[in-house]
C-alpha cells in the first residue's frame, strides 16, 4: 500500500503544481487589450460601384476570446461607421449561423480577421491621398477601443483618357510571394517617377522591379514602341518581428512621359504580404515589441 | 455488497463521459452522482471492513465541483481564466475519491483474510494512478498552451483511465457476487 499512497500523493502534488504553474503562465501570458498589426495598405476607393471589395484587418487578442468586432471608424475620417465582421460572408444562409469562436489559436492567443465590408465613403468626403492611421473598434459587448493601424493609403481611380498607351498582356502570383505583372508599351515611354509613399514603409519586406531594376534606377529608362514592361515582386521575411508581422497591400504607380510631353500612370497590383506562419512565441516577441514602442 | 459497486459503476458511467454543459447532459450528470452516491452508501452499510464513508463526502465534493465548473465555464473563461483548469481539479478529486474507493476495497479483503484479491485491486488502483496522471499532465499542458497534440493524448489517456476504472469496479462486482453466492451456499445447508 505504501507504494500505492507514494504515487498517489505525487500524483496530486503534480496536479497541484501543474494547474498553479499553469495559472502564472496564463495571467503573464494575458493581453489586457487586442493587439492591431501593423497594416501598410494602398485602398482603392471606388465611387462608382455600389459594392465595393472587403478590406481585411488582422489582430492579435486572448486566445477564446469571445468578442468579435463589429464596426470600424477611422479617425481621420469621423462620423463614418463601417460595419464589419469576424466571419467571412455567408453563402448559405446555414453558413451565418456558426457560433463558434472565430480565430487561428496560438498558444494563449488567436489570431482573428476583420472583414471592413463594403469599403465605401460619403460623396462629401475627400478620399483621394488621405492616410488613415488610428481607427475606433467596436465589439460586439458594446466596448471599443482606438487603435493604431499603421497606414492605410486611400487613392481614387485615375480616369483613363483615351491614348492610354499600354497594353495589359499578362499577371501572376503565386503563393511563394512573387508576382508579375506584364505590358506591352503602344508608345514610347519614359519613365519618370517610381515613387509610393509606402515604399519606403516596405524595405526589408517587398523587393518590387521594372525589368529587373530597382525602382529607382528605373527612372530615365525609354520603352520603345511595342516593347514589353515588366514589374515582378517578391515578398522577404522582414528584418525583425515588426516587420515580419506586418501586413502590407502595395499598388506603386509608375509615371510616364510620352514623345509629346504628356504624362501617363499606370498602377500595378498583386504585391501583397501572404497568410503569415505565426507561432505562440512569435506573436508574444511582436506584442512585447510592439509594448516597447509605445 | 455487490449492488453497491453496481450503482458505482452505472454512476461513473454517467458522470466520466457526459459534461454538464447541456442541460440533458447536466441532469443526467446529476443522476450519475446519486447513483454513484448511493453506490457508496451501500457499501458504507454492507462491509464489515473498511471505511466508505468519507467516501461520500468526497464523492459530494467531485459532484459540486464537476457541476459548478461545467456551469460556470462560459461565463468564467475571460473573466477568470483559470477556470480552464477545472477539469483538472475534477480529475484530481475523482482520484481521490477512487483511489478511497480501492483503497477500502483493499482493506476489506485484507481484513477478510483474501489476500489475493487485494493485491490483485492494489495493481488495478496504481495502473488506474498512472493513467490519471499521465492525462493530468498532459492535459495541464494543453489548457496551458493549447497544443492540439498533448490535447489528443491528454484527452486519450483520461478516457482509457476511465474505461480501465469501469472495468475495474464491474470486477469488484463480480469479486463480490461470488464471495455473496458462496457465502449463500454456505449458509443453505446448515438452514
Amino acid at each position: 500500500m505504501e507504494k500505492n499512497n507514494r504515487i498517489y500523493k505525487g500524483i496530486l502534488i503534480l496536479a497541484a503544481v501543474l494547474v498553479l504553474a499553469g495559472t502564472g503562465i496564463v495571467y503573464y501570458f494575458r493581453l489586457e487589450q487586442p493587439v492591431f498589426f501593423a497594416h501598410y495598405y494602398d485602398v482603392r476607393v471606388d465611387r462608382e460601384s455600389s459594392y465595393s471589395e472587403d478590406m481585411i484587418l488582422r489582430y492579435v487578442t486572448n486566445a477564446y476570446d469571445r468578442r468579435v468586432v463589429t464596426a470600424v471608424e477611422f479617425l481621420e475620417i469621423p462620423g463614418v461607421m463601417l460595419w464589419a465582421s469576424e466571419r467571412e460572408e455567408a453563402i448559405f444562409s446555414w453558413e451565418g449561423e456558426d457560433d463558434s469562436i472565430p480565430g487561428e489559436v496560438h498558444g494563449r492567443y488567436s489570431v482573428r480577421k476583420v472583414y471592413v465590408r463594403n469599403f465605401s465613403l460619403p460623396e462629401d468626403v475627400e478620399a483621394d491621398g488621405k492616410v488613415l492611421r488610428k481607427a475606433k473598434v467596436r465589439f460586439d459587448d458594446g466596448s471599443e477601443m482606438t487603435v493604431d493601424m499603421g497606414e492605410l493609403h486611400l487613392y481614387e481611380d485615375e480616369r483613363r483618357d483615351e491614348t492610354h498607351p499600354f497594353e495589359h498582356v499578362s499577371s501572376s502570383s503565386s503563393s511563394d510571394g512573387t508576382s508579375q505583372t506584364v505590358y506591352r508599351i503602344l508608345d514610347e515611354l519614359t519613365v519618370t517617377e517610381a515613387e509610393n509613399p509606402l515604399a519606403e514603409r516596405l524595405k526589408g519586406r517587398l523587393d518590387w522591379r521594372l525589368d529587373e531594376k530597382e525602382p529607382d534606377e528605373a527612372v530615365g529608362s525609354i520603352y520603345g514602341e511595342r516593347s514589353i514592361l515588366s514589374v515582378s515582386s517578391s515578398v522577404l521575411p522582414g528584418e525583425d518581428i515588426l516587420s515580419a508581422y506586418a501586413l502590407f497591400d502595395f499598388h506603386p504607380v509608375l509615371t510616364f512621359t510620352d514623345q509629346e510631353g504628356r504624362v501617363h500612370t499606370q498602377r500595378f497590383y498583386n504585391m501583397r504580404s501572404q497568410k503569415e506562419n505565426h507561432s505562440f512565441l512569435g506573436l508574444h516577441a511582436y506584442i512585447s515589441a510592439r509594448e516597447a514602442e509605445k | 455488497m455487490s449492488e453497491g459497486y453496481r450503482k458505482i459503476f452505472w454512476g461513473t458511467l454517467l458522470v466520466s463521459f457526459l459534461s454538464p454543459g447541456g442541460s440533458i447532459s447536466l441532469v443526467l450528470v446529476l443522476i450519475g452522482w446519486t447513483i454513484l452516491k448511493a453506490g457508496l452508501g451501500e457499501l458504507e452499510e454492507q462491509a464489515q471492513a473498511g471505511d466508505f464513508k468519507r467516501l461520500g463526502k468526497i464523492a459530494v465534493l467531485a459532484a459540486a465541483l464537476s457541476l459548478a465548473g461545467g456551469l460556470l465555464y462560459e461565463m468564467l473563461l475571460m473573466r477568470f481564466p483559470p477556470i480552464v483548469f477545472y477539469p483538472i481539479m475534477v480529475l484530481a478529486v475523482e482520484l481521490i475519491l477512487f483511489h478511497g474507493m480501492f483503497t477500502e476495497s483493499i482493506r476489506y479483503f485484507s481484513e477478510r483474510g483474501d489476500g489475493v484479491t487485494a493485491g490483485k485491486y492494489r495493481e488495478k488502483d496504481r495502473n488506474f494512478m498512472v493513467l490519471v496522471g499521465i492525462a493530468v499532465l498532459f492535459l495541464s499542458v494543453f489548457y496551458t498552451f493549447n497544443t492540439f497534440v498533448t490535447g489528443l493524448i491528454g484527452i486519450s489517456f483520461s478516457l482509457i483511465s476511465k474505461i480501465y476504472l469501469l472495468g475495474s469496479i464491474h470486477a469488484l462486482k463480480i469479486e463480490c457476487d461470488q464471495e455473496e453466492t458462496g457465502e449463500e451456499e454456505q449458509s443453505s445447508p446448515a438452514q
